[in-house]
């Protein structure tokens, strides 16, 4: 190094420096300050996760952390990487620190332009200086004071947090002894994932039967869960919570869509979509089900006939469908079906089908007005017209003397066969025939003997509302009220057999079996849960006569084809225990916590919810 | 060589405070005035002593003509007083037998070392205009004849703020050739009670005489020797390019408040100051920290201010103060 250039390389190393002081400076104020705004949001996540039971806030928390964190390194690295500092900075920067008066910077030019003895004494001045000056000490590369207070802060917090997030109130410390006392050994860990399994596949089993879609998407979720919490897995538990939330969202929408004030006015929402199913809406939207019932038998004769654009018969089928899902689990859920066998009609384009069903509705309209005319069968108008108005519209099956089962499935209990005496028709003079015989049985009356409810008015015959002096009829003679008990509300059972003879001899023969099996109805649908896992397969059969059809039916109920054995409220109950247990008990990780009781959320049932 | 440059520096710090502490003997406190008004005559400017009456104005410029041997006028400005009064005048000039005249040059009291232009305000702004060309040029042309002024030649102006009655404020122009505008403060109470003590004895403090015009020219040449780096340079000019509100550099306050800025003649003052301000620090170069020690007396008579700095009674030196807190001696990506 010539003694020329002394001031100048000194310059230069003290600009050096200043450059990584400068960008230590940066960093420290940026990502130091930026990392300790997000170390110091962890605690308080973990403390709202523990404190509240809530990991969205947290999450939510260590995010905006995250992008804080990663702002500041973003806006430290700009200004580093464009960071300039020239030699004369350099020099100027060790005049500063030393007190030097412009003592280098002055004398970087004139090393460079040596012009006067002024300028030499001045040079040779620096030069002993800059040779004895020790840059390091001069210009030391030091972190920040801040930095190193937040830095301590981020230490004190961590502890803190740990803490915080480990302290447990007197109420779950109670608890946690009376675990400890419980002896429990098994790991309750995989107690909760087989016990989430063994959930899933009963309420797949449960709800098969229903189609129901909320109850399948709590199950896969539930058998998602149980995979998440074995240890196996390397999901990334974040993005999955999102993606559990979101769908728990989704299925309470439906479970909160089953109220039937909301149903109706989602299924309103839809209907107005299309201008078929229009005045449907409007009956709806009036409250008047019996007009909409009606609207919809119009809408199902005017359709055959119709001419159909593809974008409107697209526009009914939506409609009817997305109405009939959210109508079919409330007691409007005949015309819920009716719809959905309509949109399914319309989607296969099949005019025989809906021909079919036309007929079956008229022949029905026939049969009843032609009772009508019998003031003895007045009932059985009354009974055909009910059992018209509340009946599926079954379009796919037409005519057939099938009954949709759906319609039937919450009913316990199974239909009677048809006890094969017709009443005897009036003896009328006339000619002796040969002939007659034994009208067959065959006629389902669909009376129903089994009932579980409770009478409301404690008449005494709590749960056996054929016991009850009210004898399913609709006025309780205990109170002289109509009488609430689901049985007579809800679940009331008509049949008909129609019987019908020739006489023998004078007037007297036995009337033949009817020829077409009862109808049976359910004004209200019954979840599945309040069965109690009581409801069983039950077969219905009609017997052939010589001129009525057959009918065999198979009444699916709610558990059909199942092994549960419990009802989901006992299920939930039961794992609820659990939940509670793992959870509190803290053996469960934090970040799985909120997982498992988003779970247990999600497939209880609504009441609960 | 370098040892004679030396020489000369420790001389010139010797003799400056020398007269510094000579001026001190009759000058109770005030020693940064005194130090200004010493600088302006070792930088061959111009010195405006500003302050009300009784505080030592005179005394402080008849102490600076006695301690450094110089010829002394004074000339009281009164509203009646001509230039002539103050450059001389031609006259008719009678030999001593009476037997030729001629017209001469009658001198002026202008032709002197150290003119104490007391309450220079009062004149006319013709009569203040006679100044102009003896305080920039040194000379005084009567007749197409110029006439240099003896060196070193320094003005001392005294203006009197309270009485506005009857004064001529100090044009722009004549306001720009002082060096300095020093405000003398009011004396504080050790100094009353010293200046009681000795105006009021029998003893008058003396003065000596420490130092020739000769020695102050050469100390005058000798301070412009010292050299300056272009950083140092950049910022004396920053600074006052700083001060018109027209240009980029200028505060806020500027701005606002300020019509017009200072001179190129400032840039001089305050570099010259700066050399002076160096060799009293035993450098031989120019810090910026020189620059800024005397700026604002270099600034506060050159800037001046619009009607909305004058409605809302802005000091100039408070605008400078901000300015020169702001002005960075190393702008960002200096090279």
């Amino acid at each position: 190094m010539s003694d020329k250039q002394v001031i100048s390389n000194l310059s230069r190393r003290a600009a050096g420096r200043l450059y990584w002081q400068r960008s230590i400076e940066y960093l420290a104020s940026n990502v130091f300050v930026a990392l300790g705004v997000a170390v110091g949001l962890v605690p308080v996540a973990v403390c709202l996760a523990y404190v509240y039971d809530e990991l969205s806030a947290a999450i939510l928390l260590c995010s905006l952390a995250m992008t804080v964190s990663l702002a500041g390194l973003g806006k430290a690295l700009f200004h580093i990487l464009n960071m300039d500092i020239s030699i004369l900075e350099g020099a100027k920067t060790l005049d500063d620190r030393l007190g030097l008066k412009d003592r280098f910077s002055s004398a970087l030019y004139f090393e460079q332009d040596q012009k006067s003895d002024m300028t030499a004494i001045t040079l040779t001045d620096v030069q002993n200086r800059a040779r004895a000056l020790d840059l390091g000490g001069a210009m030391p590369l030091s972190v920040p004071g801040q930095a190193f207070g937040i830095a301590l802060f981020i230490l004190i917090l961590f502890p803190m947090g740990h803490l915080l997030a480990e302290y447990k109130t007197p109420a779950t410390r109670q608890f946690d002894q009376d675990v400890a006392n419980r002896d429990r050994d098994k790991d309750v860990l995989d107690k909760v994932q087989k016990d989430l399994l063994k959930a899933a596949d009963e309420i797949d089993k449960e709800d098969k039967a229903n189609e129901n879609e909320a109850g399948a998407k709590a199950s896969k979720m539930l058998k998602k869960a149980a995979n998440e919490i074995g240890p196996e897995q390397g999901n990334d538990r974040q993005s999955a919570l999102r993606k559990l939330a979101d769908k728990r969202k989704e299925i309470k929408k439906e479970l909160n869509a089953t109220s039937f004030e909301e149903a109706l006015k989602l299924a309103i929402s839809y209907l107005v979509k299309s201008k078929y199913t229009r005045p449907l809406a409007r009956k709806l939207q009036k409250s008047d089900y019996d007009g909409a019932i009606a609207a919809t038998l119009g809408l199902a004769e005017t359709l055959p006939e119709a001419k159909l654009s593809p974008k409107a018969t697209e526009k009914l089928i939506t409609a009817a469908g997305r109405a009939s899902k959210v109508l079919i689990p409330t007691k409007l859920k005949p015309l819920g079906d009716a719809l959905a066998d309509l949109a399914e009609a319309v989607r296969l384009k099949d005019k025989n089908l809906m021909k079919k069903a036309l007929k079956k509705m008229a022949k029905n309209m026939k049969l009843a007005k032609k009772v009508n005319k019998n003031k003895q069968s007045r009932k059985a108008l009354l009974k055909a017209l009910d059992a018209l108005k509340m009946a599926k519209f079954d379009l796919s099956k037409g005519l057939e003397g099938d009954l949709k089962h759906e319609d039937f499935k919450s009913v316990k209990g199974k239909g009677n066969k048809g006890n094969g005496k017709a009443k005897p028709l009036p003896i009328r003079p006339g000619p002796m025939r040969k002939g007659g015989g034994q009208g067959p049985k065959g006629n389902n009356d669909g009376k129903q003997e089994q009932y579980l409810g409770p009478c409301a008015l404690s008449c005494g015959f709590e749960g056996q509302c054929m016991k009850c002096p009210c004898r399913g009829k609709k006025d309780c003679p205990k109170e002289k009220k109509p009488c609430p008990c689901k049985h007579c509300q809800s679940r009331e059972g008509k049949g008909g057999g129609q019987g019908k003879g020739q006489g023998q001899g004078k007037g007297q023969g036995k009337g033949k079996g009817g020829e077409k099996p009862g109808w049976g109805h359910d004004k209200k649908h019954v979840k599945p849960e309040d069965l109690k896992g009581l409801a069983r397969k039950t077969h219905i059969k009609g017997i052939l006569g010589k001129r009525g059809e057959s009918a065999l039916k198979a009444v699916k109920t709610a558990n059909d084809g199942s092994k549960a054995s419990a009802a989901l409220k006992t299920v939930i109950e039961k794992y609820r225990k659990v939940e509670e247990e793992a959870l509190h008990r803290g053996k469960v990780p934090l970040s799985k916590r909120d997982l498992v009781r988003k779970y247990f959320d999600a497939i209880k049932p609504k009441e609960e919810n | 060589m370098s040892d004679k440059t030396t020489k000369q520096a420790d001389d010139f710090r010797k003799a400056f405070m020398t007269m510094h502490e000579e001026i001190g003997k009759r000058i109770v406190g005030n020693k940064e005035i005194i130090r200004k008004v010493l600088t302006s005559l070792f930088a061959g400017g111009h010195i405006l002593l500003e302050g009300v009456p009784g505080i030592g104005k005179t005394m402080l410029c008849k102490s600076l003509a006695e301690v450094a041997d110089f010829d002394f006028s004074r000339i009281q400005f009164t509203p009646d007083l001509m230039p002539a009064d103050i450059v001389g005048t031609q006259m008719l000039l009678e030999s001593a037998d009476h037997s030729e005249r001629s017209v001469g040059f009658q001198k002026g009291p202008v032709f002197c070392n150290a003119l104490l232009a007391d309450e220079i305000n009062r004149a006319t702004p013709k009569t203040q205009s006679a100044l102009l060309e003896s305080m920039q040029e040194k000379r005084v042309t009567i007749g197409g004849i110029s006439h240099p002024l003896p060196q070193p030649f320094m003005v001392l102006a005294t203006q009197n703020p309270l009485e506005m009655e009857g004064t001529y404020p100090l044009p722009e122009a004549q306001l720009d050739r002082f060096l300095f505008k020093i405000i003398v403060q009011f004396p504080d109470l050790d100094d009353l009670q010293r200046i009681s003590s000795l105006t009021t004895g029998s003893t008058t403090e003396e003065t000596n005489k420490v130092i020739t015009a000769e020695e102050v020219v050469k100390f005058q040449q000798f301070v412009r020797q010292v050299p300056i780096a272009p950083h140092v340079e950049r910022y004396a000019a920053r600074l006052i390019l700083a001060t018109h509100p027209e240009k980029d550099l200028s505060t806020p306050e500027v701005k606002q408040y300020v019509r017009y800025g200072a001179s190129p003649r400032a840039v001089q003052t305050l570099v010259l100051a700066g050399k002076i301000n160096a060799l009293l620090d035993n450098r031989f170069h120019v810090s910026c920290e020189d620059i800024r020690k005397d700026a604002i007396s270099a600034l506060r008579h050159r800037l001046i201010l619009n009607f909305e700095g004058e409605a809302e009674g802005i000091s100039n030196d408070g605008i400078l103060e901000r300015l020169i807190a702001e002005i960075r001696e190393l702008p960002a990506g200096s090279r």
